[in-house]
């Protein structure tokens, strides 16, 4: 259990660390005047035109499902090389099923051309 | 007057972390520095220019300028960003960041660093106590589950400054990230394949007799690619495209959060050059130095190895063009990800190999 003692210390100090460094910033800044112009969103110094929070393209969310599939299926060969001598009959099956049920979906998708961009 | 503090051991645990996060924290912040001079030399060099030669022998000084300078501007605020989360998320992205340092040997390095100074002064080899990044079981996970956080924050990042540049580089950042972590944990498994272990110095301890390099040349490979594009590095540096999207997800940053941000990225790629060393180039491991450097031999040989690897990671970035972001994905998807598992399969050959000719146990 000792692990989680500096890992809980080590967020709390680099939380600090970053504090501080805005914290010196704020103390820093010189006092300017209150334009608006200066507080729009960057376009190249255009007129804003449009929302920018628009819908995005659909393919970034099909990676984000493709994702969701492999990256259980990733961590499950960790587990599988981290414990590969002292397994159960029964957690081999459980795991095997697991990763080949990945395996498939993603098998799947590339198969139905999900994972690639239009 | 170390040696005669006593305190009651939930305490002296915690003391003794804080020591040594401090230590790492800086050590990390003292290389990022050293990483972006070392840039923005080498890079300039490449293209027959000089690169910093103000400020400072050879510039060495220009990035504490910069540092200065960056920390004396003001703070924009966009008037159609969420001010709250805008201000919130740099600080998260440098938390998860530099959490990290712990877990790496940087307390290792510093502290054995310091003994050669154990003639002169005796006490200094009660230092050697307070390393802690020896003590995580779980370690390679552990780091990679903060990282595993990392594409969240920059989406949101891109998505709460609400500006295009922003929105475009946080979606394709989160897309590119989450895409490379799959590859990439599949190669960290064949590390753990080999090793049966996921402290870092298990690992290194490890390679007693030969290096993981030799014994899994392509997982090295993969490794590198992978962490190149989980640094957001050239070729794969279309989440901040200066041609394409200005500066990508961090494009309405200014002043202290925008060091922040950078301190982030340059950290992280810090990180990836001494887990290179460490999982496939025996870390520390090397001839012991000669007369009183002995102590400092580990430390050497594992930032020498750091090192190279980080001037690797710029000679990439000034010789190779960026990818654009379907050949990107489809890299990732077509060709990294069935190689990283033959290259799973490979290693379970190999380590039968390998053991049957002795050379880890």
């Amino acid at each position: 259990m000792f692990e989680f003692i500096p890992l809980a210390v080590a967020l709390v100090i680099s939380a600090i660390v970053a504090a501080l460094i805005v914290g010196i910033n704020y103390l820093l800044i010189p006092s300017s005047p209150k334009d608006d112009m200066r507080f729009s969103p960057y376009e190249c110094g255009e007129e804003v035109i449009g929302e920018a929070q628009v819908r995005m393209n659909v393919q970034y969310y099909v990676y984000g499902i493709a994702y969701l599939i492999t990256d259980i299926l990733a961590v499950t060969i960790i587990i599988w090389a981290f414990y590969q001598y002292n397994l159960s009959i029964s957690s081999i099956v459980a795991l095997s099923f697991l990763a080949f049920s990945m395996l498939f979906g993603i098998l799947y998708s590339i198969r139905k051309r999900l994972l690639r961009w239009v | 007057m170390i040696t005669e503090l006593y305190l009651p051991p939930f305490l002296y645990d915690i003391f003794k972390s804080a020591v040594a996060t401090i230590i790492a924290i800086v050590f990390t912040l003292l290389n990022v520095i050293i990483f972006i001079y070392a840039e923005r030399k080498v890079w300039a060099r490449s293209m027959q220019r000089m690169g910093p030669t103000y400020v400072g022998k050879w510039g060495s000084l220009q990035l504490i300028a910069d540092l200065i300078k960056l920390l004396s501007k003001e703070i924009i605020v966009p008037s159609k960003a969420n001010r709250v989360a805008f201000l919130l998320l740099p600080i998260l992205v440098a938390i998860v960041s530099l959490m990290i340092a712990i877990i790496l040997p940087y307390d290792y390095v510093v502290f054995y660093t310091l003994q050669i100074f154990q003639p002169l002064i005796p006490s200094v080899s009660y230092l050697t106590k307070f390393v802690v990044s020896n003590s995580f079981t779980a370690g390679l996970f552990i780091i990679y589950v903060v990282l595993g956080l990392n594409p969240v924050l920059i989406l949101l990042t891109g998505w709460v400054s609400n500006n295009k540049y922003t929105v475009v580089g946080g979606f394709r950042a989160a897309a590119q990230l989450l895409s490379f972590e799959i590859p990439l944990l599949v190669v960290i498994a064949s590390v753990v394949v080999l090793t049966n272990s996921l402290n870092l110095y298990d690992i290194v301890n490890m390679q007693q007799k030969v290096w993981f390099v030799i014994v899994a040349p392509l997982a090295f490979i993969l490794f590198l690619i992978t962490t190149l594009a989980e640094g957001e590095r050239t070729p794969f540096d279309i989440p901040d495209a200066e041609s394409e999207i200005i500066a990508g997800w961090n494009t309405e940053y200014s002043a202290a959060p925008y060091a922040l941000l950078l301190m982030g990225m340059y950290a992280r790629a810090f990180f990836s050059a001494t887990l290179i060393a460490i999982l496939f180039f025996g870390g520390w491991l090397g001839p012991t130095l000669p007369g009183f450097l002995a102590p400092f031999s580990g430390p050497f040989w594992l930032m020498l190895k750091t090192y190279f690897f980080m001037i690797l990671f710029i000679v990439i970035r000034a010789a190779f063009p960026r990818y654009r972001i379907d050949q990107l994905l489809s890299l990732n998807w077509t060709k990294l990800l069935p190689l990283s598992i033959v290259n799973l399969i490979l290693v379970v050959i190999a380590k039968y190999i390998v053991l049957s000719l002795g050379l880890i146990s």
